[in-house]
C-alpha cells in the first residue's frame, strides 16, 4: 500500500474525513496526499497555497528565537470566531507533511482545533508503523527516451 | 518536487517561470490557462498587488495527459520579477523540477535581464542545484517590439550554458507552448524512479 492508500484508509475508516468542510494532506513541497473531496484541481490549489503560506511564515518565524527542535510545534491559523483555515505539520519517516482544514459555521472552533491536533498525532502514529513504497527505492529514469510524437500527443489539448 | 506514485501511476512535477520584472512570466500562463480545455487545468491563482503585479506567485494546475499509462500533472508557477522580492523567489524555486527563463528582448531590459539570471543562479545554489544540470529553457520574449537585442546578443550574454531557447510574443501566445513542450519533455526525462523497483 502507498502512503495515498494508507492516508486515506486511516481518514475513512473512523470517519475523520466528516470533521472539517475541505481537509487536505499535502506534502511539504504541496502535491496532496489526500483530500476529503474530489476536486483535484482545487485540491492542487490548496496544496501550493498552503506549501506557500506555510514556507513563508517558516521565513517569518526566523526573526523570532525559535528552537529547531520545537519546528513541528508550530501551527498556522487564519479565522474568525467561526470560520477559518488550520495547518498543523508533521513528519512520517523525515518527510515534512501538512494536514490542512478548512472549516466554516463552527460553533467551538478551538475544539475542531484540538481534534485536529489529536488527529495529526494519531495519524504520525498510524503512518509510522507501516514501510509504504517509495520511489527512493528505485534506480534510474522514469523515460529514457520520450518520442516527438508522444510529446505531440501529450500537447494535443491545445496551442500547438 | 516531481512525485510519482506508481500505484495510480501519475506525475506531478513543478515548473517555475523566472525572469526580470514586467518580461512575460505571468503572460505565459494566462496564455496556456486560456488555451487550454477546462477538463485540462484548474483556475489559476494569481497573489498580485494592487497594480496587478505579481506580488508572491501565479499558479496553475495543468493535466497535459497521458504518457506511457502514467496521467502527467504539471504544477506551473510564476516568482515576483521585483528585484526587491527576492525571498519570495527563493522560497517558490524550493522542490523545483524545470525552469523557464523568460527575457525581455529589449534593449534597456538587458541589465535586469542579466542580474535576474545571476540571481537564479545564485537561487539554485543555494538549494543544493547546479544550473547547468536541472532543466532549463530560455524563452526570448517580446520579439515583437522595436529596438530589441538580436536573438545572437541574447544567447551570448544570457545563454551560457546553450540550454533549447525560443524566440517568443507571449502576449499573442507565439512560442508559449513551444516552450512548455521542451521544458516538459526536459522534465520528463529527468524524473528519477525506473519503472523496477
Amino acid at each position: 500500500m502507498n502512503l495515498n492508500e494508507l492516508v486515506s484508509k486511516f481518514f475513512v475508516e473512523d470517519n475523520y474525513h466528516q470533521l472539517a468542510e475541505r481537509i487536505v494532506v499535502m506534502r511539504r513541497d504541496g502535491i496532496p496526499v489526500y483530500s476529503n473531496t474530489d476536486n483535484s484541481f482545487e485540491n492542487s490549489s490548496i496544496g501550493a497555497l498552503v506549501s506557500g503560506l506555510w514556507q513563508a511564515a517558516e521565513s517569518l518565524s526566523t526573526y523570532i528565537k525559535r528552537d529547531e527542535d520545537h519546528f513541528f510545534d508550530f501551527r498556522l491559523s487564519f479565522d474568525t470566531s467561526s470560520d477559518g483555515l488550520f495547518v498543523l505539520p508533521f513528519e512520517v519517516k523525515n518527510q515534512t507533511y501538512y494536514l490542512c482544514s478548512i472549516y466554516q459555521n463552527v460553533d467551538n472552533p478551538a475544539k475542531l482545533k484540538n481534534q485536529l491536533k489529536s488527529l495529526k498525532s494519531g495519524l504520525e502514529v498510524y503512518l509510522s508503523e507501516f514501510s509504504f513504497s517509495s520511489e527512493e527505492n528505485r534506480k534510474g529514469y522514469l523515460f529514457n527516451e520520450i518520442s516527438d510524437d508522444e510529446m505531440d500527443n501529450l500537447f494535443s489539448f491545445g496551442g500547438l | 518536487m516531481s512525485f510519482v506514485n506508481y500505484h495510480t501511476k501519475e506525475i506531478n512535477c513543478k515548473i517555475v517561470y523566472y525572469g526580470p520584472g514586467l518580461g512575460g512570466k505571468t503572460t505565459n500562463i494566462q496564455y496556456v490557462y486560456q488555451k487550454t480545455a477546462s477538463n485540462n487545468k484548474g483556475q489559476m491563482v494569481t497573489l498580485n498587488t494592487e497594480n496587478e503585479r505579481t506580488l508572491f506567485f501565479d499558479f496553475l494546475p495543468l493535466d497535459l495527459g497521458t504518457i506511457r499509462g502514467f496521467k502527467t500533472r504539471f504544477h506551473l508557477y510564476t516568482v515576483p520579477g521585483q528585484v526587491f522580492y527576492e525571498a519570495s523567489r527563493k522560497l517558490i524555486l524550493r522542490g523545483v523540477d524545470g525552469i523557464v527563463f523568460v527575457a525581455d528582448s529589449q534593449v534597456d531590459k538587458m541589465e535586469a535581464n542579466i542580474e535576474s539570471f545571476e540571481g537564479l543562479k545564485k537561487n539554485l545554489a543555494e538549494q543544493g542545484h547546479d544550473i547547468s544540470k536541472i532543466p532549463l529553457v530560455m524563452q526570448w520574449n517580446k520579439r515583437d517590439l522595436p529596438n530589441i537585442v538580436s536573438e545572437m546578443d541574447l544567447e551570448k550574454k544570457i545563454n551560457e550554458i546553450g540550454v533549447p531557447s525560443y524566440n517568443a510574443t507571449a502576449i499573442k501566445g507565439d512560442g508559449v507552448f513551444e516552450t512548455l513542450k521542451t521544458i516538459s519533455k526536459l522534465v520528463l526525462l529527468n524524473i528519477k524512479g525506473g519503472l523496477d523497483s
